[in-house]
Order: structure tokens, then sequence, then C-alpha cells
């Protein structure tokens, strides 16, 4: 396992190399490129070539790899195949609106599921247990659809779809921010609860967490002492892939409530096939994660006493 | 209840696929105009267009279901098959299989799916995505499985009858597997199902027009205040449709055939004129399990001051449960449904009152008391944890139990051997005086040191104890008063024990080695075995007495030596061996959790031997030989007791006719009276000509063997102890 921080570093750090060749090569399977996306059909065969020429797309794959990754690695991200702007300034135009979102989401999201995994832990077979099992399961445009229903058509209390005015600050518009953030926490948190609560339900059959029970120690004892510190290293790793897959996520909700943020370029992205954009919201997502489980590798090495 | 789920959630499915022929309307053609709401021949009103909803309703699952099931299909199976490559068999293909899974679960799934769905259309991309995402979950748990039966008794068993790696894999791993492969399945389902709805949603698909529950969903948002149906209407079909899948992968619980156990009391009863005031008293004590069974039934006991009073009885019969019961420390799924406790008294009810006993009055010395010791805190802070005794006294207490205080105070538990970690959770038991000490099973967790502490201890003047054992010498030794099982052991055919006389050698060992390379286990041992000869290896725990047994059953290759059996060398692997040399020598191992397949009827597992060397096998006299109800045949190992499976074990052995039974530790998981009756069946065979090399630690057992070799410094060695010359 990992013991130090550069170990660990430099296992996120192999981990992103890998995640940015899995990029690179599934959007080269493409059918069809960037040039004829932006000819729309309308160039002939030579119109096409010289296009592809100016967008550097004549090269061989390995070199646009290498200096795609290069650029990356100097904080260049490239140009926009469709509007010809620098990725990075496009990204950044997006960013705190999703960092917002996902921040308001993660508030919500992180609390809901500590005090679920909790219930969770305590009775696996239990109905919180299963409500969690089925809040997890049902698929997140259902907790959308439901959250609308209810606070847009009911009770008219929010707006159904969250477009931003431009140049205003996300927090400006606190309304706009409720239904995508709940929709992304709900269905985050019980995900999270789930697995945690697994964790949770193995520390508390652990045998000095049962004996501590038997010796008569006050209940928010044993769980302070006994089993908190065994849950900060796996509740940090969910931590991390729920940041991950909330940020994932962000696509989805963000294209149903018409929310400009990167999940929203990222699709649309998809669909024009602007294959820098999406190659790097990807690997911005991707390092997200890798660095987040590559900190709670490092904390789990500090409190794993116990071979495993 | 689990058939009505399944059936009701087959024609959720069958709704999904096949609810468009049902339609009233062209799902695709604008019949009104927009999020009109229900009514005028529209059920559910229409949508954005103008379409009726109902017939989307009905139409809109069929793709996105097929593609779930197609993908749940590959990434079950892809994970499956996964699983058993990186698991069968550690090396290059394991570690490069569990790198790329965890490579792929450190990225989101939604974006591999996204990312793939720049290349691919979108069924293809949402297969796609459920395989890099479920895949990898799945092969992880499935390799941990495989990890864990490989070396399962039952692998072992038919690694030893020689069968191909291919043979178990599909008859012995992959039915193990069963159960975690179609709850896999389903959650690889529900993983699909939410893939596809995401991108029906982002709009991903051939025709933007075709019905999908996704794109109902996104399409009728804005509006939800016209007609609300129009979103409600999919947003319910989606989650009707992952409910479907999720209830069936619901925990199963099944019927255990424990009987309800009566405990009277047995031994010494204090006349009633001389009785003092109970300290303890329990009256009606019931413990019922997650199905309702009696696990203790109507138990009762008065423990007076300064008593000891010892529970005996064959292991599983609830002993421990009517302890637990009475402290209110119950395992998760058992409950205290009658009775009453009460102490120096006064009621002690279920729950806050009786945690404050347990914390003044009881101290309390687990099974395995190391374990109970939390491996983050130092030996001072476990000791002193909820005490309210000084260090100093603390450290006093561990001197006196014959540590060094000074030197253990501020280490943690892991550097600490066996024998002072259980001497640790002692002296924690003992801090505070307890007014009742309850200790579990002292004679099998503790070393015999920290054994001779406790009954010093329980031997102290005053001292009130209740004592759990199996073991009814210990329990003689230190115990006023018993409370025993009172049913008789079970019954086995007791031939008269008779010394036969040895026959012609059946298996010789010559200079055999073992070991790994620089840390040798058996150097040069030698060992002759004749017909009908009872031979005892005893030795202590680590120094390879198990291994010899393994190598002589072909697990395990020597480093080097010979092993002849009946004249002719004996192969390694056992798939080298001839059909007539793995028939003739049998292996039963140590551990009788693992020692049949849970996937297999007792039957099945016992018959097998007979279907893999072509010979008829009686399954009900086996049983009946071996001290078990035939009618046991038909039940799964999930509902015996830890003795009866070993006993089926035994009987698998036996159904090959063996003319040498290898058994290890086969006794030491039960009680004296079966354990004594196994013996004797055993001695019975011998008459017939089985020779009999047993691995044991406990001198009764090794006292009843022709001959015994000490396993010591890595020398087999001959004993004093041969029957004959006394």
């Amino acid at each position: 396992m990992i013991r130090s921080v550069p170990a660990a570093a430099g296992r996120a750090l192999a981990l992103l190399a890998a995640t940015s060749l899995i990029v690179f090569w599934a959007t080269e399977l493409l059918p069809s490129d960037a040039a004829e996306s932006k000819a729309a059909g309308r160039a002939t065969g030579a119109q096409l070539a010289a296009l592809r020429a100016e967008l550097g797309l004549d090269r061989p794959a390995w070199e646009r790899y290498l200096s795609w990754a290069g650029g990356l690695a100097h904080g260049d991200a490239g140009t926009s195949l469709v509007t010809g702007r620098p990725v990075g300034e496009m990204l950044a135009e997006r960013l705190p609106a999703t960092l917002t979102l996902a921040g308001c989401a993660l508030a919500v999201a992180v609390p809901l599921a500590l005090v679920l995994a909790w219930r969770v832990g305590a009775a696996p077979h239990g109905r919180i247990a299963a409500l969690t099992a089925v809040a997890a399961a049902v698929p997140q445009p259902v907790f959308a659809a439901a959250l609308v229903a209810l606070f847009a058509g009911t009770l008219p209390w929010l707006p159904p779809v969250s477009l931003l005015a431009p140049d205003t600050p996300p927090l400006a518009q606190p309304e706009l921010l409720v239904l995508p953030a709940l929709a992304l926490a709900l269905p985050s948190a019980a995900f999270g609860a789930g697995m945690l609560g697994g964790a949770v339900a193995d520390t508390l059959r652990r045998s000095y967490v049962r004996d501590a029970a038997a010796r008569g120690l006050p209940p928010a004892r044993v769980a302070l002492r006994h089993v908190a510190p065994l849950l900060a290293a796996p509740a940090l790793r969910i931590l991390a892939l729920l940041t991950g897959g909330l940020l994932a996520s962000t696509a989805v909700i963000e294209v149903m409530f018409g929310y400009s943020g990167l999940g929203e370029l990222l699709v649309s992205a998809i669909g024009t096939r602007d294959l820098p954009v999406v190659q790097a919201v990807a690997m911005l997502t991707a390092a997200t994660v890798l660095s987040g489980l590559a900190t709670a590798d490092v904390l789990a090495a500090r409190h794993r006493e116990e071979p495993c | 209840m689990l058939r009505t789920r399944v059936v009701i959630a087959g024609l959720i499915v069958v709704w999904a696929l096949g609810g468009g022929l049902l339609a009233p309307y062209d799902p695709q053609e604008s019949v009104g105009s927009p999020w009109q709401p229900p009514g005028g021949g529209f059920v559910l009103g229409t949508d954005v267009a103008g379409r009726d909803v109902l017939s989307r309703l009905l139409a809109g699952g069929r793709e996105l279901t097929l593609v779930a099931l197609a993908g749940a299909a590959i990434a079950g199976a892809v994970g499956v098959a996964g699983g058993l490559a990186a698991g069968w068999r550690d090396g290059r293909t394991s570690r490069w299989l569990t790198a790329t899974a965890d490579l792929l679960l450190a990225v989101p799934f939604l974006l591999l799916a996204l990312l793939l769905a720049v290349a691919l259309p979108a069924p293809a991309a949402v297969i796609a995505g459920t395989v890099c995402g479920g895949a990898p979950l799945g092969l992880r748990v499935a390799r941990d499985l495989v990890r864990q039966v490989r070396h399962a008794g039952y692998v072992e068993a038919a690694r030893c009858r020689g069968e191909r790696p291919a043979v178990i894999m599909v008859r012995e791993i992959l039915p193990a597997l069963a159960g975690f492969a179609f709850a896999d399945l389903l959650l690889r389902f529900v993983l699909a199902l939410q893939l596809g709805a995401a991108f029906g949603i982002l709009g991903f698909g051939a025709d933007p027009s075709a019905p999908d529950w996704g794109r109902m969903v996104r399409e009728n948002l804005p509006g939800v205040a016209l007609n609300r149906w129009a979103l409600v209407a999919p947003a319910l079909a989606l989650t009707l449709l992952v409910l479907a899948a999720l209830p069936v992968s619901a925990r199963r619980s099944r019927p255990s055939r424990r009987t309800p156990v009566r405990w009277r009391p047995v031994g010494e009863q204090v006349p009633a004129g001389e009785r003092r005031s109970a300290l303890l008293q329990v009256k009606g004590l019931t413990v019922v399990d997650a199905n309702g069974r009696g696990v203790v039934d109507g138990l009762g006991f008065d423990l007076a001051p300064g008593e000891v009073l010892a529970l005996t009885g064959p292991s599983g019969c609830g002993k421990t449960s009517a302890v637990r019961g009475v402290l209110d420390v119950l395992e998760p799924g058992l409950r205290r449904v009658a009775g009453t406790v009460a102490w120096r008294g006064s009621e002690v009810r279920p729950g806050r009152a009786a945690r404050r006993w347990r914390r003044t009055e009881v101290g309390l010395l687990d099974q395995d008391p190391a374990g109970t010791l939390n491996p983050l805190m130092s030996v001072g802070s476990l000791v002193l944890e909820g005490s309210g005794r000084t260090a100093g006294e603390a450290r006093a207490l561990l001197e006196s139990l014959g540590l060094d205080a000074g030197r253990i105070w501020d280490l943690r538990p892991r550097p600490l051997s066996g024998g002072q970690a259980q001497r640790v959770a002692l002296a924690r038991a003992l801090l505070e005086d307890p007014a009742l000490l309850v200790l579990d099973e002292p004679t099998s967790g503790l070393d015999p040191q920290t054994l001779d502490l406790v009954v010093r201890v329980l031997k102290e003047p005053g001292r009130t104890a209740l004592v759990i054992t199996h073991d009814e010498d210990f329990a003689s030794r230190v115990a006023d008063r018993f409370l025993r099982f009172a049913e008789p052991p079970a019954s086995v055919k007791r031939p008269a024990p008779e010394s036969t006389p040895a026959g012609a050698p059946v298996l010789r060992v010559r200079e055999l080695s073992l070991g790994h390379g620089d840390r040798p286990l058996i150097q040069d041992g030698e060992l002759t075995l004749a017909q009908g000869e009872f031979v005892a290896v005893v030795g202590p725990s680590g120094s390879g007495k198990s291994t010899l047994l393994r190598a002589l059953a072909g697990l395990r290759p020597p480093e080097s030596g010979r092993a002849d059996f009946q004249g002719r060398p004996l192969a390694w692997p056992p798939t080298e061996r001839d059909a007539g040399t793995l028939r003739a020598i049998q292996f039963v191992g140590q551990d009788p959790s693992d020692a049949l397949n849970p996937a297999h009827r007792i039957g099945t597992a016992i018959a097998r031997p007979g279907r893999v060397f072509g010979m008829p096998v009686d399954v009900p006299e086996l049983l009946e030989r071996v001290g078990l109800d035939p009618a046991l045949a038909g039940s799964r190992p999930g509902e015996l007791s830890g003795g009866q499976r070993q006993r089926a074990a035994l009987a698998r052995a036996l159904a090959a006719r063996p003319a040498v039974l290898l058994a290890d530790e086969i006794t030491s998981a039960l009680d004296t009276g079966t354990a004594a009756g196994l013996l004797d069946l055993l001695d019975g065979l011998r008459a017939d000509g089985l020779a009999l090399l047993l691995v044991t630690h406990d001198t009764a057992v090794a006292a009843r063997a022709d001959r015994v070799l000490r396993l010591s410094d890595h020398r087999l060695v001959r004993t004093e102890n041969d029957v004959h010359a006394r």
C-alpha cells in the first residue's frame, strides 16, 4: 500500500497519465472529425484537407497526443476547434458556475451522507438502509424531475430552469441553485451513504468495538474512540469518489436545468466534436478525483495499524 | 414472498419491453396542442410537441431496457470472468487486471461514458460505459471471493481427488459465486439504466423524436406548470424499472434447523436452608434468532456470592447466547424475548440500565481476548479505558499478571505476543475488581500460562463468576456448580476399541523436506504407516504438522525426498497420480466451516467421490456411520453446525473407501462426546484395514494412537507414548 506522500503523488500522476491516454484515444476513435463538423458537409475534399492541416489534424496521432499532453502539463489546453478560442479561457468562464453548484451540492450531500451512513451501518437490513439503497439506484434525472414537479409545479416557489444571467456570479441568484444542487446532492448522498454504511457495519462488527459496548462504555464514547478513527480513511476515499461522480453528473443536471457550467460545455462540445474542450474537461474532472484519492490513501496509511 | 417479487419484477420488465404495442396513438405524431393537461382522450395529456404522453410512456422503455439488459449481461460476465482469472492464481495477470480495474474505478463512469459517446452511437456508449464502470467493481469482488474459496476445504478436496482446474472452477467455484453473480447482474442493470436515462436527458441518440423516458423528462421539464404528468410519468416509469431490479437482491435468510435447548442445572445443589441470597438471578430467559426460532429457551439460574458457575455443553448449543442474553449484549440478529435478570434483588432492564450494570459490576473476558484490544490504542489507555482506577493500580495489576508494565505501557497491541495481549485483556476485565466475572471459552482462546492465571483468579476466595466452556474437565476444576445442556450427546455406533495388529506398510515417507527455500518446516521426515495403524502427529502450532498432511495429500509439493504408497512413488500435483492412488488416500481438513461447498447439498458432496472414481456410494449409510441423520443429505452446509459439517466431510472422505486417511485436527471443533464418538468410529474402520494419520494438539486424542510422532525442531521424532508398550 501507499505509505508516503511522494509515493501517493507519484501514483496519482501515473494514473492521470494513464487517464490522459484513455481520454485521448477514446476521442481518437471518432468516425468524423472536427474539420467535417466545422464544415458541416458543405466543403469539398480539398477544402477539408486544408482545414485539417490548419487545425493540425493531419499529423500522426501519437505526435498530437504528445503535443497535447505536453501542452496540458504547461497549463495550455489548446484551442477550441469550433470557436477558435483558447480552451483554458472557455473553462475559466464556466468553472465558477460549476464550482458553486458542486460546492452547494457537497455542502448538502456530505453531512447527509454521514448521518445516513451511521444509520445504515447500525442497521444494515433496516428501513433506512433499504430507502438509501433505492435512492442510490434511482436515476438522477428522476430526482430532478420530482423536485421540479414538487417545487416548480405543485408549489410554484422556484423556477423549473436555471438560466444564469451573463456576467452575474451564480450566488447572486441563489434561487436558481436550489433545485439543481438538491438534484445533485440527494442521490450522491445516498450513494455515499451506501458505501460508507458498509464500512460502518464492518467496523461495528469488529470484536473490540463489540467488546467496548459489552463492557458498558457509553455509546458516544464507543463511537468516537473506537469506531470513528477507523472510518476516516474510507470516508475520505468515498468523498473523493463522490466528488468525482458529482462533477460528472453536473453534465446531466446542468443540461436539464439549462445552467451554463462546465458540464453543459462538455455536452455541447461532445455534440460538436470539439475534442480539445472534451479532453480538457475530462482531464480536469479526473485530476480532481485522483488527487482526492491520493490524499485519502496517504491519510489511510497514517491510520492503518493492522495488516490488511 | 421472494417469488411474488420476482413475478412483479418480470412483469415490469415485460411492460417496459412490449408496452409500445398497447399505445393508443403513434408516439411520434403530434395529435394535440403542447402540454395539454389530461383529458380529451389523452389519459396523461400531451407533451412539448403535442404528442400523447401515454403512448410515448408505453413505447419509451423498450430501447432503454434492452440496452440496459445487454450492458448488464456483458458487464456481469466480464466482471466474473475477470475475477476468476485474477483470483485463481496470483501473478502478472492478476496484477494487471486489478490495476486496470482500479484505474477504471477512479474515473467517474459517467465521464467515461460521455467520452465514449463522442466516438460511439448512444446505445453502444451506454453498454461500453456500463462495462467500464461496472465490470471493475464486479471483478474486484469476484476476485476476492475466488481468493477466499480457492483454498477452501471443498476446493482442496476436489484437488485431492485429482479433478482438473477447469472442472473445479465450473463445479466448485462458479456455484459458490452464483449468488454474488446474480446480485452483481442486478446492480449492473441499475447502473446501465442510470446511464441510459442520463443519455436520454443529454439527447444522445439516433432519432431525437423517438420516445425515451429520459428524453421525455428533459423535454417536459419547462412545461411542468402546464402538464406535470408529462414529467412525472416517465420519471415514475424509470423508478419502477429500477425498483424491479432492487428488491430481488435483498437479503435472503435461510432457516436454521437448530432446535431450542433446555438448560438444566446439574451438579451439587446447595440445600434450600443454607441458600444465601442470590447475587444474580435469571428467570425464564428466552432468546430467539431472526426467524423467531429459539436459541435459548426459558433458562433460569441463581448465582450466589462467591460462587463459580460453569455453563457447559456442546458447541453451538447456545451457551454464549445465553450469557450474552443475560448481559444484554446479544449478537445482531438475536433477540431476548422473555425473561428477567435481577442483580442483588432488583431487576436489571435491558438497555441503559443493563449497560450501567455491565460497566460497574461486570468484568468480561471474551473468547478471543486479543481481538478485543483496539489496535489504535496503547496498552495503558486500553486497560484504563472507562475505569476510575489510577495508572499505578493498573500497572500493579499488569505486573501481578506477569507483564512488564513499564515496557508495554505505551505500546499498541500489535507488537505484543498472543499471550501478552490476552493478559492485557484479562487485566482490563479485573481492574475494577468486578462483582461478577464472565469468561467465555477460556480454554479454547487462552495460552496455557494465561489459563493458569485465570484459574488462579477463579480460585480467589469470594470470587463470583460465570464460565462458559465446552471443556468438562476444566469446568470441574474451577466451578462450584454446573449448568449443562441436558440432551445426551449425538449417538455414534460404538464398536469396542481394540488394538489391531499392524499389517503391511501402506505409506512410507523417506527424507521428506518441506518449506519455502531457506525457511524449512520439516527436514528429512521419516514416517511409515501400516495397514490398520493409527499414528498421531503432535507438535507446537506452526511447526508444520498440517503442511505434512497437505503434502501427502498432494496439495503442496515437497522440497525434496519421496513418499511411496503401496510401493509406488507418489506424484505431485495430484492430477499426476493415478485414480487408484487418489481414491485410496483421503484428506480431511481442519476447518469445518469451509469443508463443504455451500452451493451443494450434503448428499451431492458425499456422492462426489463415487462419481469421480466410478464407484457406488450409499449416502444414507455413510451419514449414519458418522452419526448423522440420513435426512441431512438434502440439507445445505449452511444449515448444519460445525460439528455436523466436520462429520459430513469425514463421510465424504470415507465414501472413497480409502486405505489411508489423513486427518488434520478433525476433533478440535467438536465437543468431547462427539469427538470420542468420531474416534470410536475411526477405530472401527481401522479394524477393516484403514490406516490413520492424524494431526492433533489434544493429548487425549494422541493417547489413543498406536504411535505418536512429535514434530519439533523441523524433525519428526518418535515419542515414548506407545500404546503397546504400556
